[in-house]
């Protein structure tokens, strides 16, 4: 099942795009690959910018699909920001859904490692107005900066909120769980609501 | 003081008084709050609007209020418990949740997932599509004004909800795919019922139809209304039925066929208007095709395993457990240390009701995912109100928030 | 006294403590009565203040459609101005940055006032043990009816509202003063 969801998506059509991505990017380009039928780009944080827009004015990548991030904090770059793009085919483009097999849909996936201190990620709003809130969500959850965001602030959690609680140190602020032998002391400390 | 002339009368009081001395009016433009709380906000959004009088100036969304850091709890929980948390984010379409949550899994695991699975699979990811549209325009009527069609569509989801439970047990959150294939194998009577169902359903979308698409209270409020160009839908990411409504052919059940979606033979309506009564016939529309893909399903449901024979993944029959001690074993792994797909990212979308939803899942080899995302349509269908109803009434933007769809649970995680 | 009819007055039926206590609205054979029918009013057409925030708020707009109708209960009108309701069922998971609101709609709603914690999220944070939710509507507003579940059954929402039926039925008129809350300086 995979492997037809990655033959339908064109995984060899992204390919092509992503080898002559790399030559323009030289040493920039970090790695390069497929796994499981998936043509991913692992390239330095400075690049990214003129890389997508390369990518979405010489080949075609129209449409941003998301923006997120991962946290390794053992490894320092700590973050690597992901981007998923996506290449309609022209039939799309004019109303016909179904693609053909010489011009099929090319998803592809960019990876940037980021450190946490330097703004190093430029914004994508100039290229992608949906950037826009992906870019807010990833600032929210996990404190990476983006250059050139015209309005980055909280969106999912409140603005008081301090830390950003999908990064690895951040704890979950699991509460005890209330059973039978227990119960009575969680009730004495928990605060309950007069009217 | 000048002497009464008592001879001649008074004169009458003035009819016409002198209009009060203009005050001077603000130019400023009035902020509105709409919500969280409000009837017609889908959920808790709340949405600032800049008015000038009662024409839209600007709408900002703000979200978050029903964050509910779903991403942070699936990196707690074991891969099979996130079949329970998925649904919960976009609760409108559970089982579309479920199954694209799990295929991103399989994507890792580079599962075979049984032919009988599959069909199972798209038979009710088309009644959960069904279901989800009807509460789509029973709440776009609420909306408007119309209350009563609320209790119409409810009907025929009610019925829907009775096979999801006949299935997994609950009405709602069956969490009833598993990475694997299925939780369990299909009941008897279920074929049955979706029969029923489906046989009802042609006559109740004309019912529906009847009364919204040609009534012209509907087509003045809908029509024209909360219109977006396919640039600027492209741009600002939006997908599914809103992008569909613009012209563009984007549907993952074509671009990226998934659970065999290439097998079955079914059109994906599309239409150019881009307004809100565009995105209204096109689910009518879609809701059409959904009944004739379940309808194929079921007629092509084969016997067969419901889930793959490897026991790393889905557990063993309860069967089993009786007579071999390799089933006891890797039914206690699989409940303690969970499934471990080898370490690895995967990033799986499917044609939702909403949009595109993706997952991407990034596992480092134990039995617990290291980061989960879910690539929400809502959320990012959410941002294309503002250029929806910039420079329109302010009645219209309760127009396009209920025409495009969002659910909060989704939007915010 | 004299007495030129049948009916007995109240005053000729108390003592003239009963009597006392009676004009300032506390207790009294009369108020049994009165109770009755002031429960028996409140509790059978309860309107609720809208507040559906995630799941639970389908299957409650489930209970409120054709198969499981609320109306038998008069309580399909939901109002969306708590000022105009008496109850609210608070359905869905409550997140830290929703928790001032949905106090200051608490504050606003009249009294008398009831709470209905639909689901497990609002009962006690549900399956989501995390920093974003507030476990368990009951920190933030008092809750009266518990009604469990992911999301519970229409039927349960049901069987909840009926349990808050029999609560009102329960209440007492007497010390009424008492369990209104004090104003500061009142």
């Amino acid at each position: 099942m995979s492997a037809e969801e990655g033959a339908a998506l064109g995984t060899n059509a992204a390919m092509p795009d992503l080898h002559a991505l790399a030559e323009r990017l030289g040493d920039a380009a970090l790695a390069v690959g497929a796994p499981l039928g998936q043509p991913t780009l692992l390239l330095e944080c400075g690049k990214l910018r003129e890389s997508v827009k390369w990518l979405r004015d010489e080949r075609g990548y129209q449409f941003l699909r998301s923006v997120t991030a991962v946290d390794f904090p053992e490894v320092e770059p700590r973050f690597q920001v992901v981007y998923h793009l996506m290449a309609m085919p022209q039939s799309a483009l004019d109303g016909n859904p179904t693609p053909t097999a010489d011009a099929p849909f090319r998803a592809l996936r960019l990876k940037v490692p980021v450190s946490a201190e330097d703004a190093c990620v430029d914004s994508l709003v100039p290229l992608y107005e949906t950037a826009n809130w992906l870019e807010r969500e990833v600032w929210d959850l996990f404190g990476i900066d983006f250059a050139d965001h015209p309005d980055l602030r909280r969106i999912l959690l409140p603005e008081t909120f301090e830390g950003h609680p999908l990064r690895k140190d951040h704890p979950i602020e699991y509460e005890e769980v209330a059973f039978s032998f227990n119960q009575d002391e969680i009730h004495r400390r928990k605060a309950f609501a007069k009217k | 003081m000048e002497p009464l002339d008592l001879l001649q009368p008074p004169a009458p009081p003035s009819r016409r008084r002198e209009a009060p001395a203009p005050q001077p009016v603000s130019d400023e433009p009035m902020v509105l709050n709409i919500g969280p709380h409000h009837p017609s906000t889908h959920g808790v959004l709340r949405v600032i609007v800049e008015l000038d009088g009662e024409t839209v100036i600007s709408a900002t969304p703000d979200i978050g209020f029903l964050h509910t850091g779903i991403e942070k709890t699936f990196e707690a929980k074991t891969y099979v418990k996130g079949t329970t948390l998925a649904p919960r984010m976009g609760y409108l379409s559970p089982i579309n949740n479920n199954l694209v949550y799990v295929l991103a899994v399989e994507k890792l695991l580079e599962a075979e997932i049984p032919a009988r699975a599959m069909v199972t699979r798209v038979l009710l990811a088309e009644l959960d599509r069904i279901a989800s549209h009807l509460v789509y325009i029973g709440i776009f009527a609420l909306d408007l004004g119309a209350s009563s069609l609320m209790m119409y569509t409810f009907r025929e989801r009610e019925q829907i909800l009775d096979i999801m439970e006949m299935v997994g047990g609950a009405r709602m959150f069956p969490s009833y795919i598993r990475p694997g294939g299925l939780a369990y194998d299909l009941p008897p009577g279920f074929e049955e019922a979706v029969d029923a169902l489906l046989t009802k359903m042609p006559a109740a979308l004309d019912q529906y139809e009847r009364l919204l698409t040609d009534n012209p209270l509907w087509k003045q409020r809908t029509r024209g209304v909360a219109a977006i160009n396919a640039e600027q839908a492209l741009r600002l990411g939006v997908t599914g039925a809103a992008l569909r409504a613009t012209g563009i052919g984007y549907d993952l059940r074509r671009a990226a066929p998934y659970c065999g979606y290439e097998e079955y033979d079914f059109d994906v309506p599309m239409h150019t208007d881009g307004d809100a009564y565009a995105r209204y016939q096109l689910r009518i529309a879609e809701m059409r095709q959904s009944v004739r893909i379940a309808r194929q399903a079921l007629d092509r449901l084969p016997d067969g395993p419901y889930a793959t024979a490897d026991r790393k993944i889905a557990p063993p029959p309860k069967h089993e457990l009786a007579t071999s001690m390799e089933a006891v074993i890797h039914h206690f792994k699989l409940w303690t240390e969970g499934l471990k797909p080898p370490p690895g990212e995967a990033y799986a979308a499917i044609e939702a009701p909403r949009g595109e939803m993706g997952f991407y899942v990034v596992s480092d080899g134990s039995g617990r995912p290291y980061r989960v995302h879910m690539r929400s349509p809502s959320f990012v269908n959410l941002q294309a109100l503002e250029p929806m109803v910039k420079g329109r009434m302010v009645a219209d933007l309760v127009t396009a928030v209920a025409s495009l769809d969002p659910v909060l649970g989704e939007v915010d995680r | 006294m004299s007495v030129s009819s049948d009916i007995l007055l109240p005053d000729q039926i108390l003592t003239p403590d009963q009597l006392a206590a009676g004009k300032t609205g506390d207790s009294g054979v009369v108020t049994t009565t009165v109770e009755k029918a002031v429960n028996w009013a409140r509790s059978n057409a309860v309107w609720p203040a809208l507040f559906g925030l995630a799941c639970c708020a389908i299957e409650m707009m489930h209970t409120q459609t054709s198969r499981q109708d609320l109306s038998r209960f008069g309580m399909e009108l939901m109002r969306a101005s708590p000022r105009q309701s008496d109850m609210i069922i608070v359905a869905g998971r409550l997140s830290r940055k929703m928790a001032p609101v949905i106090r200051r709609i608490y504050d606003q709603m009249p009294e008398p006032k009831w709470v209905i914690s639909m689901g497990d999220c609002a009962s006690c944070g549900g399956v989501f043990n995390n920093y974003a939710l507030v476990q368990g509507v009951d920190e933030i507003i008092p809750v009266d009816v518990y009604v469990p579940g992911c999301p519970p059954r229409p039927e349960a929402l049901m069987h909840g509202i009926m349990k808050l039926h029999e609560k009102i039925q329960a209440e007492k008129l007497d010390g009424w003063r008492d369990r209104l809350p004090r104003e500061a300086g009142a």
